[in-house]
């Protein structure tokens, strides 16, 4: 009996979940507005955190909103109003059927996706996972064991992206 | 209603499509940029549905990483678009075509 609940509270939340990520991701892609789409794209974010609850990680859920929900979202609201934004997307005509064409090629993208994905259940998952899957622990273990290499090199890509924003954001008269 | 891999594998595929999609109709490169982060987010997605369901941890480090890349993407792009939005006063991708070829 209890199980049942518990298994009807994963589907309801992963339905809940799922149906807002969809909707606010929709809502980033269409708005016309771009500071309303960077505060949609928190919810699709936090959403997806959720989702990765759900999946046993709980790590990258935390990590999930302190990097994108966080500091991403920061810089993007830092940008666009340091930007003196101009109403565009309207008047010029010239690409749309070039945009007609790429959104329809998106469309038939998400259905080759779709019918590839949808079989997914046809493959056996064995696989198990124990009680501490998913933890800073176990997470840890494997991300300074096996992936170590890896790691120390991610973190060199963070210092020279440091340096190169902090080169391109510098002023243009500066520079020269 | 079992929620199995298939589940979290189509909501993976529907929102990295709209990213895509995004990518390809939007003008205004800031949303070009958000739809990128959208499509890297639902490719992390799989990954750790792939990590649960395979019981294997190496799915969630890979996520992981590509966060972290992602990150540092999403600093570069906006760096870049701050530089480009000084130079042109635009940030209409119809418009920077500096670079004809």
């Amino acid at each position: 009996m209890q199980e049942a609940i518990a298994s009807w509270g994963f589907s309801a939340s992963f339905y809940l979940l799922a149906f807002l990520a969809v909707v606010s991701a929709l809502v980033v892609v269409s708005h016309r507005n771009p500071v309303i789409s960077a505060l949609w794209l928190v919810v699709s974010f936090v959403c997806v955190a959720g989702i990765y609850v759900l999946l046993r990680a709980h790590f990258l859920a935390m990590v999930q909103i302190l990097v994108y929900a966080g500091a991403v979202m920061v810089l993007f609201a830092m940008v666009v109003m340091l930007m003196d934004l101009k109403e565009i997307e309207k008047g010029k005509q010239g690409q749309r059927l070039v945009r007609f064409l790429g959104g329809l090629s998106g469309v038939l993208i998400m259905f080759l996706f779709l019918i590839l994905t949808s079989q997914a259940w046809r493959v056996s998952w064995e696989g198990k996972a124990g009680a501490e899957f998913g933890t800073i622990s176990e997470v840890g273990k494997v991300l300074f064991t096996k992936y170590l290499l890896p790691f120390e090199v991610l973190s060199l890509l963070l210092l020279s992206a440091v340096i190169a924003v902090i080169y391109l954001a510098r002023r243009w008269e500066e520079r020269n | 209603m079992k929620v199995g891999p298939e589940h979290f594998l189509v909501l993976s595929a529907i929102l990295f499509s709209i990213g895509l999609i995004g990518v390809l109709v939007r003008r205004n490169v800031l949303i070009i940029l958000m739809s990128i982060e959208l499509m890297l987010n639902s490719a992390n997605l799989s990954l750790v549905g792939f990590a649960k369901f395979m019981g294997d941890i190496s799915g969630q480090v890979y996520a992981f990483l590509i966060m972290v890349v992602a990150a540092c993407e999403i600093a570069v792009g906006l760096a870049l678009i701050l530089a480009l939005f000084r130079n042109k006063d635009t940030v209409d991708v119809d418009e920077i075509n500096i670079m004809k070829w």
